[in-house]
């Protein structure tokens, strides 16, 4: 096919279909884009020189964006599936630990009890990180105080190290790892959570 | 006759899977092809994009089974080919849609069914 507005047709076709499956999961979305695509470049190949009137035609057959997304959803538009119950869950994952650890007990509830994930995603949400982003916070003070000797202190540098900086002079090693501890701890949970709220699928009608 | 396109559509939704699983038994195919082929009985696509997110659904059910092959033209193209759960649902819907279709006729020949012929000739 040659540059030029018969292309632009179809970028700005493919585009559109981008924006009308934004409500389906990414593994979807990926794989009808390549499908669309592909059924472009085979039919268009069928013809020597495909002029501009050549692509609307093919792009006619194929059907508004929104048409083909919507029948395999049904006459509903697909949305986002974030209801109430998914957002609550989030929320608590993410800051529910800082209510007495209830909170973040009843955001996994929530999470399992969902509908708008799959078992996988329920697993990345429950595992990164159990009780939110309070676990950084509490961590932080046991390490903090330096004079503690925490058990975790043991799985950073292993025993070696550990026993030496037992009573506080922790080595540089340590400190490092803290503090990478520390950042994961901090920007697990809200990874977790961002990755919750993209993969959250269409809800049943 | 002008086609009735609210109708045609209930119609489709409901059998349209089975037509592709049906377009697949006799081997594999790639996306075009496929559509070409539905495409060709009368009714049954409107819009050739609907085909794919449905392919989608099939493959994620086990139904259909994805390849890629080489194309003379262009890139790899994907062919669907049928899985034994496929050949299993098309034949089970074979089984069901004739019965179906044959108390549909009859009820749309007679106005009332078969049954009450049975239940008639049975008094």
């Amino acid at each position: 096919m040659e540059a030029g507005p018969a292309q632009r047709l179809v970028k700005r076709y493919l585009k559109d279909l981008r924006g009308a499956s934004r409500g389906l999961s990414r593994g979807e979305r990926l794989e009808l884009a390549a499908q669309i695509e592909e059924h472009i470049g085979a039919a268009l190949a069928l013809v020597p020189a495909p002029s501009e009137a050549d692509v609307r035609d093919v792009l006619e057959r194929l059907g508004e964006p929104a048409e083909i997304v919507a029948e395999q959803y049904g006459a509903r538009p697909a949305r986002r599936g974030m209801g109430a119950q998914a957002v609550t869950a989030i929320v608590l994952l993410l800051i529910g630990g800082f209510l007495a650890g209830i909170g973040s007990i009843a955001g996994v509830v929530l999470l399992w009890t969902s509908q708008v994930w799959t078992v996988r995603e329920k697993v990345v949400g429950t595992l990164l990180v159990p009780g939110g982003l309070a676990t950084a916070l509490y961590l932080s003070l046991l390490l903090g105080g330096g004079e503690e000797c925490g058990g975790l202190v043991y799985h950073f540098s292993g025993v070696r190290h550990a026993v030496s900086s037992c009573t506080g002079a922790t080595t540089t090693l340590d400190r490092v790892l803290a503090i990478a501890l520390f950042a994961f701890l901090l920007l697990a949970p809200v990874g977790s959570a961002i990755f919750l709220i993209v993969r959250a699928r269409p809800q049943p009608a | 006759m002008e086609r009735h396109e609210p109708m045609l559509s209930q119609l489709r939704r409901g059998v349209l899977e089975y037509c592709v699983l049906a377009a697949l038994r006799e081997g594999e195919r790639y996306g075009y092809e496929l559509v070409a082929q539905l495409g060709a009985a009368d009714g049954l696509l409107t819009s050739e994009g609907t085909i794919y997110p449905l392919l989608g659904r099939l493959r994620k059910d086990g139904a259909v089974a994805t390849t890629w092959r080489e194309s003379t033209s262009g890139p790899p193209r994907r062919y669907y080919s049928l899985t034994a759960a496929g050949h299993d649902t098309l034949e089970r819907f074979t089984g069901e849609w004739t019965r179906f279709r044959d108390a549909v006729d009859g009820i749309l020949e007679t106005g009332e069914g078969r049954w009450k012929r049975d239940l008639r000739s049975a008094s």
